[in-house]
């Protein structure tokens, strides 16, 4: 009985690695975002946009080439921004929510991968998580930002989403 | 043992059964590819503007069921992102199964090259499991750009879209309609002019006659927009129209509205 159970642990541990190494059996469904932009989730069309407009604030110490690659981003930044061609004001509070959105990702991030990486959670809890922040972002752009100024914003969102391809394998459940 | 027998049964029963067999695959449950496009502009003291960038983005979640996967498993994305024989490919860290990964390719232009040519550029990426290999492939797509430039006329406030005009192409008949076709515009300089000079960046894909151009600036919300007061028609990009207006158009109005740039940011807006 003991070389049984040996045997089939050994069978199930081969068939582990086997099915590892080929490809995945759900059938993949793409969706343009030029054709169909309301069949993308709001949640990652508006984590792309942020995610592509914000920078991630440098550590501390940084090295010299960490404070490059932070400039270099944060002249890009200047560059995507000015397309919105927001007025004095509404700048400047883009970018302070940008800021304060990134930190917020940044966080929440490191702790759902600390708690993935011990196979605690699952990817509906991170999309969970990045729903709130995102709510919580639109909110605020919404209360802040001038009429002309947030009509803008959103039609960057809505451009970006135009040129966005969505893959699902779960109908877009996130 | 009897209960043994069936554990063992059991067992063995999930080892080869083709759903059991399936649930060890990384399967992609939620990824976006996305394609972003700007032009950098100008330095402040003056300077052409350019070059354009195009930024590749691909991103999502994984599942792989059951933990079956053994921990030090990582997954992570490449990006192909390319312009012309330019290559910003990137690829993304590598981060557990069930963590968000991402991974962004930049790749830039020059604008002053080959203004009169069609730029093929390519996106697309792949996402890879250290241990099943690459397991999803957002197909890299070939597209044609452009670097549009079209000329339009003030038709007035818009009611539709409050605090902008309304604005209709004023090309020469040749390159009417343009494949860079804004319908209204914001404040440029903070006032309104009666004509403006714009460009964007436009791709099609497949590159043929009478595929409309999909460009990166919604309306004329881009910094490369210039006002203007001459009264008389423009060659616009038509890149369809062929020669000899594709190339009397594309070269005539790109230098010019480059040039004007470059005044306007140095000198400011002309009264």
């Amino acid at each position: 009985m003991k070389v049984s159970l040996i045997v089939a642990l050994a069978l199930l541990m081969t068939a582990t690695v086997a099915t590892a190494q080929h490809q995945h059996d759900a059938p993949v469904t793409e969706i343009s975002g030029k054709d169909h932009p309301e069949q993308i989730p709001d949640t990652m069309a508006y984590m792309n946009w942020l995610q592509a407009n914000s920078v991630a604030a440098l550590g501390v110490n940084p090295t010299l080439d960490e404070q490059e690659q932070h400039d270099n981003a944060l002249r890009h930044q200047d560059w995507k921004l000015a397309r919105l061609r927001l007025n004095a004001d509404d700048d400047k509070k883009i970018r302070k929510e940008l800021a304060v959105y990134r930190a917020k990702f940044e966080k929440f991030n490191k702790q759902y991968t600390a708690f993935a990486e011990k196979g605690w959670v699952k990817p509906n809890v991170f999309w969970a998580g990045m729903a709130q922040i995102i709510s919580e972002t639109r909110g605020n752009l919404e209360k802040n930002l001038s009429e002309d100024g947030h009509k803008n914003y959103e039609d960057g969102v809505a451009l970006l989403r135009s040129h966005t391809r969505f893959f699902t394998t779960n109908g877009g459940v996130l | 043992m009897k209960p043994r027998l069936l554990f063992l049964a059991t067992l063995l029963a999930a080892v080869v059964t083709p759903s059991a067999m399936a649930t060890c695959n990384p399967t992609p449950l939620n990824f976006t590819e996305t394609v972003d496009a700007y032009i950098q502009q100008p330095a402040q003291n003056g300077g052409q503007p350019g070059p354009v960038w195009q930024v590749v983005q691909l991103s999502g979640t994984t599942s792989m069921s059951n933990n079956c996967a053994p921990p030090q498993t990582t997954h992570h994305v490449q990006v192909w992102s390319r312009i012309g024989t330019n290559n910003g490919d990137a690829t993304g860290a590598y981060v557990c199964v069930s963590c968000y990964t991402t991974g962004a390719g930049a790749v830039s232009y020059p604008l002053d090259l080959e203004l009169d040519l069609e730029i093929p550029s390519q996106d697309g990426g792949e996402v890879i499991c250290s241990l099943a290999g690459p397991f999803f492939i957002s197909p890299m797509g070939t597209w044609f750009n452009e670097l549009a430039a079209t000329y339009s006329k003030d038709m007035g406030p818009s009611t539709q879209v409050p605090g902008s005009h309304i604005v209709a192409p004023w090309c020469d008949s040749h390159t009417d309609p343009p494949d860079w076709n804004p319908d209204h515009i914001l404040k440029t300089g903070n006032t309104w002019w009666p004509y403006y000079n714009s460009l964007n960046w436009c791709r099609r894909q497949p590159n043929n006659f009478g595929v409309p151009w999909e460009c990166f600036g919604g309306n004329i919300n881009d910094p490369l927009v210039y006002g203007n007061t001459d009264t008389s028609k423009k060659f616009c990009t038509k890149y369809d129209a062929g020669p000899p207006y594709r190339q009397t158009s594309d070269a005539f109005n790109k230098v010019e509205y480059i040039k004007n740039a470059w005044l306007i940011i140095r000198y400011g807006l002309p009264m």
